[in-house]
């Protein structure tokens, strides 16, 4: 998740056309010359990149073990062949299994490069709790303030936490989405909002 | 910039709607009703309740002389909705549709309370029926209690699910003739009748108009009618009672409002829908739709919703093996 | 003997063409295209609410103005799907695959239309079916009992290794959430309680589209918020590229698009399964035969052809199981039945020997609808990919607060909204740590059909119910040959391949 540990061999996140903008134009081109690459990924091996995957394998084998333990609970008197626990247990057994299958695919052999995503930036990660706690605001605020009235506010402040300055971003785009927002789904489809 | 401008205008005439709603809903001495009501159906949009709302919402409002605003909020079996209208003013301006589940939800560990709620009144009815595959060996109920006694448990029924209006009837047609069948819940009635049809399962119990569809297409056939007298439409089908089994059920839709309303605004209202129900338009569409328009008021509708929990409670819990 | 049979036909025909019945079709297109394109808003819902108006009408104009609705929906949904990642309805979720990375390359133009004529393409197809085979394929499906169905959604859930996009443990992984998200809620056959953690709205189970709309287009941009960097501020799109697709390209999309047409009207025959699904199928097995498989996933106008194809190739299957069996092929046609019947049409296996014009008449609105459609959509393409133009703050904002009202509008629920945001975070998780959301859905929608009609089935029958059904067996032995030849003939390959040793992945094909 670190940034700054991205060591020197580090191939970026790839979008497929990244490299090859006029190729990406005419897709015949962009096949033939697909096919002088073959799918074979180097995998990267860096340990890192490696730990890292342990989270999701732990996340896998968490959930699947807190299914097991929910699934005590339900209680049925109903009997029959395959009960209501049957369905979760096996689907839980199944997260486990490819939890645990993960650390040999992923941990002890590498990632793919592809599957390493873009770096976080310290920019983002304000912007994302900002943007949590805006949105979180604004849906609680449904039903007691004005609909149009709310989402323009809502609308505003985003604008700004992502950059926007002036009155056009900050008074008139808002402005158009309450509106948009407002006609359509108030007075046209009559949502009670 | 014209988008602004039409923004704030429509703001500024929201703005004033809202003062208007709430100096009228403080105002005490007011006539009841001074402003619209909202009417939720707590069911998807499309369903037979769905269009129950929304036929009988422009009659209301005929009568009432105000707009009634039919709002969907669907979710868990309708429980979503009930709760909902608990929470809200018992003032007479937030109403909901309730089915026979406002009676059983309790039964299925749902909290839902009928004493929460005044019925306003019951806007129609869609009486059952057990009807077999057409080419069924079952020529009578008797033919089908005679297999099931002979076979505890290989007599198959489709349902509409555990709890359901259908499937709790069921329970006590086995009861009433001691017998043991076995349920096959599906996901509403429309499955539940289609895989009779199909055969998958021995007979299906759900309303007769539902049936009605496979019946006029050559794919069931009406064994006999959960009514107290034979069916208007049917008058060669039997009811279960002439056959020894004496068991009536049928699925209901009415309106209410939360527990503490004042009782003149329940009669009003009590008094509007039974106008509504009596008009020729809803009558037509609710034939229309297989069912039939029934209107009991607000008090029948109590000792009503009694009597189903009554009725019900055992029968729901005899089908979760309790 | 010609002249009786001709009668009805032109009669049907007729009815559609008076000058009312196409000015409903006209405000059909322009609902259902607006709807489509909202996230959230599903073709269901604008049915729904237009049902409420259409009852007073003729029977022939309000069919023309619902079918209409629903038919330019599926042209819409296609919009959001590709331009930012979010289904317009759960019709378009196999557009995403593709449609995104391929404007994600600057070529948006050139996959709006192809999706464009591929879903036209899709919907003929379904028409054709049900104006020559309704009567007999109706049959057919009466034939899905539960271990029919069973055995098709096992079929189904097999395709969770072709769209896990190479990530094969992951995707399964993913799968099983999905499968394991699709249990929370009532128990299908006992009502017990499971996972619902004491909160009533969970009850009713996990709702689907605030969970496609959480894991497609919110954690797409909550991911785009984290990564963004102000210091080199990517440029947006503009470069919209090629437009309409050369005639070198159409012959090369022909054979993902007759896949799709032949997946989607089969899918469609089966009731209560629609267009998401059997677009992921497509999507699949359209793969499976494309001779440039790496692409997919990453910008393949084939498997965007294809998934659309499927998607809107089930509309004539569904309108033939839902008219001829009663039984609602999909959530727009259970709609559907309610307002016909108080029109008079009860949907069934008597209706089309009751009202012979009938299947006259909607092939003819489905038609006319799908070739406006088609029209309309090429022709106002341009201004819609001037969406991408703007600004990224300008785009974020805009699809979080769409995504949310319309999450809100489709059951008025407020903790629909706080669930689309929580699975916006999950999608978000799975996004960064390299999980496919495509297993997920799968698995969400696919998961309560699979337990469900199995346990039915079992109780009919027991286990003898599903080894003695042709079908179901038939089916089951599909599902496991795409499950085991795929990884086999790789292993072959490699085999044959292997000269560069030690490295030679064993557990993933």
């Amino acid at each position: 998740m670190n940034t700054s540990d991205r060591g020197p061999t580090q191939p970026a996140h790839l979008p497929a056309a990244a490299g090859h903008p006029d190729a990406a134009m005419d897709p015949d081109l962009d096949h033939a010359s697909a096919h002088l690459h073959p799918q074979i990924e180097p995998l990267v091996t860096d340990r890192p990149y490696r730990l890292r995957e342990l989270v999701p394998v732990a996340l896998c084998v968490t959930v699947g073990l807190s299914v097991l333990l929910l699934a005590q609970n339900i209680d049925s008197g109903v009997a029959a062949e395959l009960g209501p626990t049957f369905w979760p247990e096996m689907v839980a057994y199944g997260l486990i299994g490819f939890g645990l299958l993960l650390v040999f695919v992923n941990v002890l052999r590498g990632v793919r490069p592809s599957d390493i995503p873009d770096p976080l930036s310290g920019w983002g990660i304000g912007r994302l709790a900002g943007t949590a706690v805006i949105l979180v605001g604004y849906l609680l605020l449904w039903n007691v303030l004005q609909f149009w009235l709310i989402t323009f506010v809502a609308v505003a402040a985003l604008a700004a936490l992502y950059g926007a300055r002036g009155w056009k971003p900050l008074l008139a785009f808002p402005a158009v989405v309450a509106a948009i927002l407002h006609f359509l789904f108030v007075v046209a489809l009559r949502v009670p909002l | 910039m014209k988008s602004k401008v039409l923004s704030l205008a429509v703001g500024a005439a929201s703005l004033l709607a809202l003062a208007g709603c709430a100096s009228g809903s403080t105002d005490a001495s007011g006539e009841f009703p001074a402003n619209d009501i909202r009417l939720t159906v707590p069911w998807q949009a499309g369903g037979s309740g769905d269009l129950t709302a929304r036929t009988i919402a422009p009659l209301l409002e005929d009568e009432l002389g105000v707009q009634v605003i039919v709002e969907n909020r669907p979710g868990a079996n309708g429980s979503v909705a009930y709760n909902w209208l608990k929470d809200q003013k018992p003032d007479g301006y937030n109403l909901s549709l309730m089915g026979v589940e406002v009676a059983t939800l309790q039964f299925q560990n749902y909290d839902i309370d009928p004493a929460n709620y005044a019925p306003i009144g019951q806007g129609l009815a869609g009486p059952g029926a057990i009807a077999v595959p057409v080419d069924s060996p079952y020529k009578t109920l008797q033919d089908l209690i005679d297999d099931a006694k002979a076979n505890p448990g290989k007599v198959t029924f489709s349902s509409p699910g555990v709890g359901s209006v259908w499937d709790s009837p069921a329970q006590g047609f086995q009861e009433l003739a001691g017998i043991e069948l076995t349920s096959v819940p599906f996901d509403g009635s429309a499955p539940a009748v289609a895989a009779a049809a199909a055969g998958d399962v021995d007979f299906s119990i759900d309303a007769i108009g539902t049936q009605k569809v496979q019946v006029d297409g050559g794919k069931l056939r009406y064994l006999a009618m959960l009514t107290e007298e034979r069916d208007a439409n049917n008058p060669d089908v039997p009811t279960a009672k002439e056959e020894g089994i004496d068991l009536q059920n049928a699925s209901w839709v009415g309106i209410m409002a939360p527990a503490g309303t004042p009782d003149d605004v329940v009669q009003k209202l009590s008094a509007a829908m039974e106008a509504a129900v009596a008009d020729p338009a809803y009558q037509k569409v609710i034939e229309d739709s297989n069912l039939v328009p029934t209107y009991k008021d607000s008090e029948e509708m109590s000792t009503f919703i009694k009597e189903e929990a009554e009725r019900y409670g055992p029968w729901i819990e005899l089908a979760q093996g309790k | 003997m010609i002249n009786i049979v001709a009668s009805p036909v032109t009669d049907g025909i007729a009815a559609v063409l008076a000058p009312d019945t196409l000015i409903y079709i006209g405000i059909g297109i322009l609902i259902g295209m607006l709807v489509g394109a909202f996230p959230g808003v599903t073709a269901t819902m604008a049915v729904a609410l237009a049902s409420g108006f259409t009852l007073t009408m003729e029977p022939t104009q309000g069919l023309a103005m619902l079918l209409t609705i629903y038919v330019a929906a599926q042209f819409g949904d296609r919009v959001p799907a590709i331009l930012i990642n979010t289904p317009g309805t759960p019709a378009s979720i196999s557009t995403t695959f593709d449609g995104y990375p391929l404007a994600q390359q600057g070529k948006a133009g050139l996959a709006l239309t192809t999706s464009a004529f591929g879903s036209a393409i899709g919907m003929l197809f379904g028409i054709a079916i049900l104006a020559v085979a309704a009567v007999p394929l109706s049959a057919f499906a009466m034939q899905f009992g539960p271990p029919e169905m069973f055995a098709l959604v096992v079929f189904g859930l097999t395709m969770m290794v072709g769209v896990s996009s190479g990530r094969i443990v992951k995707g399964l992984a993913a799968g099983a959430f999905g499968l394991f998200l699709a249990t929370v809620g009532r128990d299908p056959i006992t009502g017990d309680q499971r996972f619902t953690l004491g909160i009533l709205e969970l009850n009713g189970g996990i709702p689907f589209i605030p969970v496609i709309i959480g894991f497609f287009g919110v954690a797409e941009v909550i991911n785009q918020i984290l990564t963004h960097r102000k210091a080199h501020h990517v440029p947006p799109i503009t470069q919209m590229g090629q437009w309409m697709p050369g005639m070198k390209l159409m012959r090369r999309l022909s054979k993902p698009m007759g896949i799709g047409a032949v997946t989607g009207s089969v899918v469609g025959l089966v009731p209560a399964v629609g267009g998401d699904i059997a677009g992921i199928i497509a999507w699949d097995n359209a793969k499976k035969a494309s001779k440039h498989k790496h692409e997919f996933g990453k910008g393949s106008l084939e498997g965007l052809t294809a998934g659309d194809t499927a998607s809107t190739a089930t509309l004539g299957g569904s309108v033939t199981t839902t008219m001829a069996l009663g039984v609602p092929g999909d959530s727009v046609m259970a709609v559907m039945i309610g307002s016909m019947m108080i029109w008079g049409i009860q949907p069934g296996p008597g209706l089309f020997s009751s009202h012979p014009d009938l299947i006259a008449s909607l092939v003819a609105i489905l038609l006319i609808a799908t070739i406006l459609t088609l029209g309309l959509s090429l022709l106002r393409m341009r201004g819609v990919v001037k969406l991408l133009e703007l600004p990224n703050h300008f785009l974020w904002v805009i699809i979080l607060i769409f995504c949310m009202v319309g999450t809100y509008s489709i059951n008025n629920s407020v903790f629909d909204v706080f669930m689309m945001l929580i699975f916006g975070l999950i999608g978000l998780f799975m996004l960064r740590f390299g999980f496919p959301a495509g297993p997920a859905v799968l698995g969400l929608i696919l998961g309560p059909l699979a337990e469900s009609n199995l346990r039915r089935a079992l109780i009919t029958d027991g286990w003898a119910s599903i080894f003695t059904s042709p079908i179901a067996v038939v089916l089951l032995l599909i599902a496991a040959a795409a499950l085991i030849l795929p990884p086999l003939r790789g292993l072959v390959k490699r085999r044959r391949l292997a000269n560069e040793g030690k490295d030679v992945p064993t557990l993933m094909p």
